[in-house]
């Protein structure tokens, strides 16, 4: 099976473009993630610990305890105190990557995009897995814990976990292979929503770690109306990060979204269609009405970013058209998210 | 640009049609976006199904670019051009004296000469050379009796051309409307572009009421002495040169000088008699001054001329000539048995060289005389003879004038007026013997004869004296005898000898003619003009034969068949008309009026129609139109 993974710039074929560059992944083997301190590793890695554990390298003690290997007693310690201590300390670790992907059909919406169109290989949806592989290859290439968990109404199956370089090639063969899902029905199950997805996520994952969020936060979970209500814009984030909560947690909000979506040029007379439910509804666009959208939309990452920071997670509304290397690299880092 | 087919345009009622098709059948296109979330609030109703604008897609430019079109190239839109129309040019050349004034203000390096009718020429020339090979042209004369000098086309400019080199001025006086009159003759060609074009110097005044209404736009070309504000004028003239005859065979000799400059001028006048200077006077004259000088000349003096020495703006009136010898002799025939006193009243007739025939001798050329006088007619004479004739007392039973009886005691009706009897004193004249003639269909009354006795009523109202022409002949007969009258002894019998030679003979050429104007000669004569060129007669052999070239100012010398000066006349170039230089024309002020029932025929268009482009553009709109529809 051909992967339309590692395609040299030496490749006869310009078409389709390659999904993953193998000079740009290992230029961002130099980045890792900036993560909180007291985030939970599993295994050892290449992370400070909070956590002093039996050591050679002392940094404090703790009395003996049965079991406690005897090469880490302090015995000069025991010679003037006639106790046992054990000497402790610090400890690296590895920490849990774990990162969300929002597969639901608006992830794959084009611009100007008829509803018959293919969507597998629209700009959003590119810049969606080739963020998502920047992220997952930065977790494996710093030799942390990765997990990838697709979702659009419900949870899907799970890549990973699994740590190491060599799993590169499993990751994005993962992500090459990875579908916008459907779109609904009417009469079709909306699914879980984003909030109990992420509830559903953290239940599942109680070891926490630092979690990234790829999204449109484009919710279809919630009632229409409700969503439509500008009070309750970001409820519904904020309840699904409130199961992913510090410090246990680290989450990492990024908020995809596209040139049009976020300045529509289009005018005229459309019925515009909910790519995702396939809803439509007329509309007569012109410059006030474009405007007014703008405006709403400025309002809706507002508030998206609000609930993010209710909850104490790292907002960054990033742009699918953005070249990933010269543009949302350097953001992530300017927001604190790698470094 | 024109539309051949205008009533096309209703075509154009399709854009609208298009643009409401378009509005009726623009259904909404269909459009996802990645979430209505955001736009649920901002929906806005439908307001009547319809759309509020038309959306300006390129189908519906192109169709309407179709359309558009199609509707054009349906009205066979057109460029017209005129065709280049033949043009008719009129030149009214002023050949008048004052053109020769050597002053002309306009002279360019193209012109020889700075004579205004120099420059006038060039003109023509210039205008003839940028003439088409349809262009049509004409050159009238501005004179006083203007006249077609030249006609043609634009492959007859180089004849031309070589004709106008060859032109001379020499005319005094103009005749400005029969000239415009002339020029709009030749306007007769409806299918041309006429313009009358007058090169004149306007140094005469024109009443513009005379003028004619114009057939064709006119342009002046003033050709002036005076090219700036200061520019100045200087001619002095020699005016009215003329002499008489004293007693003692010596001529006195009268000399007028005009100054027709607009300053004080001086000359010298030099008097030159048969080629040699015999005095001189110096003259001082005010602006528009004259003076008069008188000169007594020798005896058997046979020319004179009058020189201003001081060279002026106008050569030509700056010399004159005369012939002081010039008598015209005239060759009489009297045919008669008792010819003593007609003789004696025709030799005193001054110029009359007097031969005497018997009526039974008679074997005359009527070529050799001028005047045949028979005093009465001889039998064998059948038809009057070619020539002049006088008959005097003709006799009873004569075919030719036929008399059946004498009238007896008749006096002249004195209240009868005749050429012929102009200056006589006929009172107390009385004429015993008259032939009682009816007067001939040929010819008229000069006098008439009454009854002394008013009892004798048949004797009333003959004919004494008439005249008349019959084929060839001149006629004028004295019905009455001489003897058998009184006359004889009267002074009246010499006068009515003259006054009917007068009547019969021509009196011989004006002593002075202006410049230009055309000379009567009476008979075959060669004249030998200034410079010694001897002119033949006229081949045509015509009686009266008008010489008309007169233009060059000198002395004129008329000789006969048999070689012999018969006398001579003088031209002279001076006048008040011509040697007044300064422009008095102003065409501005002239308002001439143009005919305004003058019809111009259509000018000649042809057409260059362009709908194949238009139908190509709007067969491309199409193709394009259909391309992107297959593309969808």
């Amino acid at each position: 099976m051909h992967l339309n993974v590692f395609n040299r710039s030496q490749n006869t074929s310009p078409e389709p473009l390659p999904l993953f560059d193998e000079t740009f992944l290992r230029r961002i083997e130099r980045l890792s993630y900036r993560t909180a301190p007291n985030l939970r590793g599993a295994m050892l890695g290449d992370r400070r610990s909070r956590k002093l554990r039996p050591a050679l390298d002392f940094s404090d003690h703790r009395p003996y305890s049965s079991g406690d290997d005897l090469r880490h007693v302090d015995w000069n310690a025991f010679a003037r105190h006639q106790e046992l201590f054990v000497k402790l300390g610090e400890t690296t670790q590895s920490v849990n990557i774990h990162i969300l992907l929002d597969r639901s059909r608006s992830m794959a919406w084009e611009s100007r995009q008829k509803v018959t169109d293919n969507v597998a290989s629209s700009s959003k949806w590119d810049g969606t897995r080739r963020l998502a592989g920047a992220m997952g290859y930065l977790a494996l290439a710093s030799g942390e814990r990765l997990q990838i968990g697709p979702f659009a109404q419900n949870l899907d199956r799970l890549y990973g976990p699994t740590r190491g370089k060599r799993q590169v090639i499993t990751l994005l063969q993962f992500l090459t292979a990875i579908q916008p899902a459907p779109a609904l029905s009417s009469s079709e199950n909306r699914g879980l929503g984003l909030a109990q997805s992420l509830a559903s996520y953290a239940r599942a994952n109680a070891d926490g770690g630092l979690l990234v969020l790829i999204s449109d936060l484009f919710d279809t979970g919630d009632e229409t109306d409700d969503a439509s209500d500008e009070s309750r814009w970001g409820e519904d984030l904020a309840e699904g990060l409130r199961h992913l909560s510090p410090p246990r947690w680290q989450v990492v909000v990024m908020h995809l979204l596209t040139e049009q979506e976020l300045d529509p040029k289009f005018k005229g007379d459309f019925d515009l269609q909910d790519v995702e439910t396939g809803e439509d509804l007329p509309f007569h666009l012109v410059e006030e009405t474009l405007d007014r959208y703008r405006d709403r939309v400025r309002r809706w990452c507002a508030a998206m970013e609000l609930a993010c920071a209710r909850r104490g997670a790292v907002y960054s509304r990033i742009v699918a058209e953005w070249p990933l290397e010269k543009s949302v690299i350097p953001y992530l880092r300017q927001r604190g998210v790698v470094q | 640009m024109s539309l051949l087919v205008p009533l096309a345009l209703l075509g154009l009622l399709t854009l609208p049609i298009i643009i409401l098709l378009h509005i009726l059948r623009n259904r909404r296109e269909l459009l996802s976006i990645s979430s209505l979330q955001l736009w649920r609030e901002l929906q806005q109703r439908k307001q009547g199904g319809l759309p509020r604008f038309i959306l300006l897609s390129l189908m519906l430019f192109l169709q309407l670019c179709a359309a558009t079109a199609l509707t054009l190239a349906l009205t066979r839109p057109a460029f017209s051009f005129l065709l280049d129309q033949p043009r008719q040019t009129i030149f009214v050349l002023d050949t008048t004296t004052s053109m020769t004034a050597e002053d002309a203000g306009q002279v360019t390096a193209s012109v020889d000469g700075n004579r205004r009718f120099d420059v006038a020429r060039q003109f023509i020339q210039n205008q003839l050379q940028a003439m088409d090979q349809d262009d049509t042209f004409a050159v009238i004369s501005l004179e006083p009796k203007p006249e077609i000098l030249l006609t043609g086309d634009g492959e007859q400019v180089a004849p031309a051309m070589l004709a106008l080199e060859n032109l001379a001025p020499g005319a005094t006086g103009v005749d400005l409307p029969s000239a415009l009159t002339l020029a709009n003759s030749l306007v007769d060609s409806f299918d041309q572009e006429h313009e009358i074009i007058v090169l004149t110097d306007g140094s005469y005044p024109v009443e513009a009421e005379l003028l004619p209404p114009l057939l064709a736009p006119i342009t002046w070309q003033i050709i002036s002495s005076r090219p700036e504000p200061e520019g100045r004028v200087s001619n002095l003239a020699l005016l009215n040169v003329s002499a008489r005859r004293l007693i003692d065979d010596r001529h006195r000799l009268f000399v007028r000088v005009v100054n027709y400059g607009d300053a004080p001028a001086g000359a010298t006048l030099l008097i030159i008699a048969d080629g040699r200077p015999v005095d001189q006077a110096t003259i001082q004259l005010d602006p528009l001054g004259e003076t008069a000088r008188l000169w007594t000349l020798p005896a058997r003096t046979e020319t004179v001329a009058v020189e201003l020495v001081e060279p002026d703006s106008l050569p030509l009136d700056n010399r004159a000539e005369l012939y002081l010898a010039g008598v015209t002799r005239h060759r009489v025939l009297l045919v008669s048995d008792t010819p003593d006193t007609l003789a004696q009243a025709l030799e005193v007739q001054p110029g009359v060289v007097l031969s005497i025939d018997s009526p039974e001798m008679i074997r005359f050329n009527p070529t050799n005389f001028d005047l045949v006088v028979f005093e009465s007619i001889p039998p064998a004479l059948t038809a009057w003879p070619q020539g002049n004739l006088l008959i005097v007392n003709p006799p009873l039973g004569h075919p030719l004038l036929p008399a059946e009886n004498f009238a007896r005691n008749l006096r002249p009706d004195l209240e009868v007026t005749s050429a012929l009897l102009t200056g006589l004193d006929l009172s107390g004249v009385y004429f015993s013997r008259v032939s009682q003639l009816t007067l001939p269909d040929w010819a008229e009354a000069d006098l008439m004869g009454v009854a002394i006795d008013p009892e004798q009523e048949t004797n009333s109202d003959l004919p004494l004296i008439f005249s008349g022409a019959v084929d060839d002949s001149k006629l004028v007969v004295w019905a009455f005898d001489l003897t058998e009258s009184n006359l004889p002894a009267r002074l009246a019998l010499p006068l009515l000898t003259a006054n009917t030679l007068s009547t019969l003979l021509s009196s011989g050429p004006p002593p002075v003619v202006p410049v230009g104007e055309p000379v009567l000669l009476n008979g075959s004569y060669s004249v030998e003009i200034p410079g010694g060129r001897r002119l033949p007669p006229d081949s045509a052999g015509n009686e009266l034969n008008v010489f008309t070239r007169t233009k060059q100012p000198g002395l004129y010398k008329i000789y006969g068949s048999d070689e012999a000066l018969v006398t001579g006349f003088a031209v002279q170039a001076g006048s008040a008309l011509e040697s007044n230089l300064t422009t008095q024309l102003d065409p501005a002020a002239l308002e001439l009026r143009q005919e305004p029932e003058r019809v111009l025929a259509s000018p000649k268009l042809e057409f260059e129609e362009y709908w194949p482009w238009l139908a190509g553009l709007a067969l491309g709109a199409v193709i394009i139109e259909g391309w992107l529809a297959w593309r969808r």
